[in-house]
């Protein structure tokens, strides 16, 4: 028995390809915005650079694309394993909500079985109309505002789709969240959505890798603050 | 050279081995960057290549100078450092994040150039950090800034090594949104101001004065010798935005943080208003002005550090936060330190007789010769805004409290040492390219 190779699985998820991975890229993003749990958010954000490779398959070499794919989950991991070092946001166990002041429990209202916190509202308000946003922007069409004029290939409208969505939803939770945890994923939504376009532009192995390590820098530098915010001697400050 | 690349990533690693004692770790730094400045000094002053990962490294003359200032100016903020002692991770964070910052100046093609610069941006805000929980939203907005600057920077490197020369209106317009946000921080104004109210005067030396340096001198690189005119309403705009921001706070300042940070607000304006002329005048304008800057937020910085010991940050007596008014009386007490705060805020306001009056000079004078009266009167404004600021809370700062319990005094030592530095400022303001010299032999 033979371990599939890059192509064999780029076969089997043929299916993905275009529109259903921008659309799933575009999904996990509105997750990443709305989820409220760091595990569902970290989740979105990994299957978010698995579907980011589909795109990137597009334009770059297979193997080239499979380098991206791993350095997103590399970035997942260090997210994971920092997440899980500060308790998944939440208060240690030896520490006492009174002894914490830095830390308040987020009012939640009742919908259903579900107790949604009162800022997944607004979050859900504001990933709504920036939805509408990015529809609009992509529906209008005409390439990417930035470099139009230059000799920039043309790219399908789905490949537009995620990049304006992954620009736009990472700029919405770099923005709506004062939490480090969220502002880093937002960064890192805004990274892939600038990467993806750059891409079209330059495919040479040295900005890959200089793209690469950007991300793992970023990644380290968040898994720091976050760490940082978190830390006993903070949450009892 | 090769040290000079690499040594300030391998001192950064021993000072952050050794961060638990703040004071060695200042002294690390310290040695780091004298040692750095003098093996650069000793370098010859001719272009030099050298390869890293597929990037040609240029050691120009104007980059060895540039990196001559920025390492004397690290020794100077790290012997700060050791007399005022800070968190663990400023001088490791700063002497990597440095590393990065040096390399962007020297890397070629820009595209590298732009890489290197967003890394040691990100690194920059975990100096801004500095082991302080409460300062995590500061360091993540700087990342995030950092972020929404790197789309611009690599576009415009990209454009610049890859695109033929018709495109330079387009390099232009791409790098004039990363000076934007990078050296106007637009549309951050907010962040500025947090950073100067939560954070050591060590740490905005190290942003505003020179980490921002090595990003003016990055971006004005970037860009081309005409910039057509809907971005230079845009700048404008910006800068123009940015000055009645700064306005909106001298006129409301009763706190010190308020104050400088209005002040600072202008300054970074002013750079901003440079982006639009031709980048030989408006590059070297700004250099001009961000060095200066360095120098009054050094003198600033110091006043303040010493300042704390003596009084609050309170401009009048309704702005003291405790039962006791501190600063009350305080230019009596400590008449020193309170002349080196003024001259470090009257400089940052770009007062003649200090070293901020030459750049700041220079700019009116370019607005006066284009279509920017308006500019130049909201600048002279705001200068003016900062003195009233400033006269405001001279009498409070000169009235002796009626009945309080003893407060410290200034002692004989810093009186003369401040004497001493204070008179050295005023001949850098007098005689602006004597440290040139020395620092570019």
């Amino acid at each position: 028995m033979s371990f599939p190779t890059i192509f064999d699985w780029l076969e089997r998820f043929a299916f993905l390809r275009g529109y259903p991975a921008a659309l799933g890229v575009l999904a996990t993003a509105v997750i990443i915005v709305l989820a409220w749990e760091w595990r569902v958010a970290i989740l979105a954000l990994a299957a978010q650079y698995l579907l980011l490779g589909l795109l990137y398959v597009d334009v770059l070499d297979p193997r080239l694309a499979v380098v991206k794919i791993l350095v997103g989950l590399f970035v997942c991991l260090i997210l994971t394993i920092t997440a899980g070092q500060v308790s998944w946001g939440r208060l240690p166990v030896d520490v006492l909500p009174a002894e914490a002041e830095q830390i308040k429990a987020e009012q939640r209202v009742n919908i259903g079985p579900l107790a949604v916190p009162v800022s997944g509202l607004l979050r859900l308000a504001a990933a709504a109309v920036m939805f509408l946003v990015v529809w609009a922007l992509v529906d209008r069409a005409g390439g990417l505002p930035l470099l139009a004029g230059t000799a920039v290939p043309a790219t399908p409208v789905y490949f537009e789709l995620a990049v304006v969505g992954l620009l736009a939803f990472g700029l919405l939770a770099m923005t709506i969240s004062p939490e480090p945890m969220r502002i880093g994923m937002g960064v890192f939504m805004f990274l892939s959505g600038f990467e993806l376009y750059f891409s079209v532009l330059d495919q040479s192995a040295a900005t890959l890798a200089a793209m690469a390590a950007l991300n793992l820098l970023a990644a380290v530098v968040i898994s720091y603050l976050v760490q940082r915010r978190y830390a006993i001697p903070a949450l009892l400050d | 050279m090769t040290f000079i690349l690499f040594g300030p990533f391998m001192s950064a690693v021993i000072a952050a081995l050794l961060s638990r004692w703040r004071r060695v770790t200042a002294v690390c730094g310290l040695l780091a960057a004298i040692i750095l400045w003098l093996l650069l000094r000793a370098e010859p002053a001719i272009t030099q290549d050298k390869t890293l990962f597929g990037a040609v490294l240029v050691l120009s003359p104007g980059a060895r100078a540039l990196l001559l200032f920025l390492y004397a100016g690290l020794a100077l903020l790290f012997g700060l450092a050791l007399l005022f002692p800070q968190g663990g991770k400023l001088v490791p964070a700063t002497l990597a994040a440095y590393g990065f910052l040096a390399l962007a100046l020297l890397a070629r093609p820009s595209l590298f150039g732009a890489f290197f610069l967003a890394a040691g941006l990100a690194l920059l805000a975990v100096a801004i950090q500095d082991d302080r929980a409460g300062l995590v939203q500061g360091g993540m907005r700087y990342l995030a800034m950092a972020a929404l600057a790197l789309p611009f920077l690599l576009a415009a490197g990209w454009l610049l090594d890859t695109q033929p020369p018709g495109a330079a209106e387009l390099v232009g317009r791409v790098a004039l949104w990363a000076g934007l946000i990078l050296l106007a921080a637009f549309p951050f104004h907010v962040w500025a101001t947090t950073i100067i109210r939560e954070l050591s005067p060590l740490v905005w030396l190290l942003l505003f004065g020179l980490a921002q340096l090595v990003v003016t001198v990055f971006v004005f690189g970037l860009l081309p010798d005409g910039v057509n005119g809907e971005m230079v309403r845009l700048v404008e705009f910006t800068a123009v935005l940015t000055l009645l921001v700064a306005l909106l706070l001298l006129l409301t300042a009763v706190t010190l943080p308020r104050l400088i940070s209005g002040l600072l607000l202008a300054d970074m304006a002013v750079v901003a208003l440079l982006l639009v002329f031709d980048p030989a005048t408006g590059g070297q304008t700004a250099v001009t002005v961000q060095t200066a800057r360095f120098f009054s937020l050094l003198v600033l910085g110091i006043g303040l550090l010493l300042w704390s010991r003596f009084g609050s940050g309170a401009l009048t007596a309704a702005a003291e936060s405790g039962a006791q008014p501190r600063s009350q009386g305080i230019a009596r007490r400590a008449p020193f330190t309170t002349i080196g705060l003024l001259l470090g805020c009257l400089s940052l306001a770009g007062l003649p007789l200090t070293s901020g009056f030459a750049g700041r000079w220079q700019v009116i004078q370019l607005l006066l010769r284009g279509e920017g009266a308006i500019l130049a009167l909201l600048l002279l404004a705001t200068m003016g805004a900062g003195v009233m600021a400033l006269l405001r809370a001279l009498p409070y700062w000169l009235t002796p409290a009626a009945e309080s319990p003893p407060q410290p005094v200034e002692a004989r030592w810093l009186q003369i040492s401040w004497a001493i530095g204070l008179l050295l400022a005023l001949y850098l303001a007098w005689q602006p390219p004597t440290w040139l010299a020395v620092l570019n032999p």
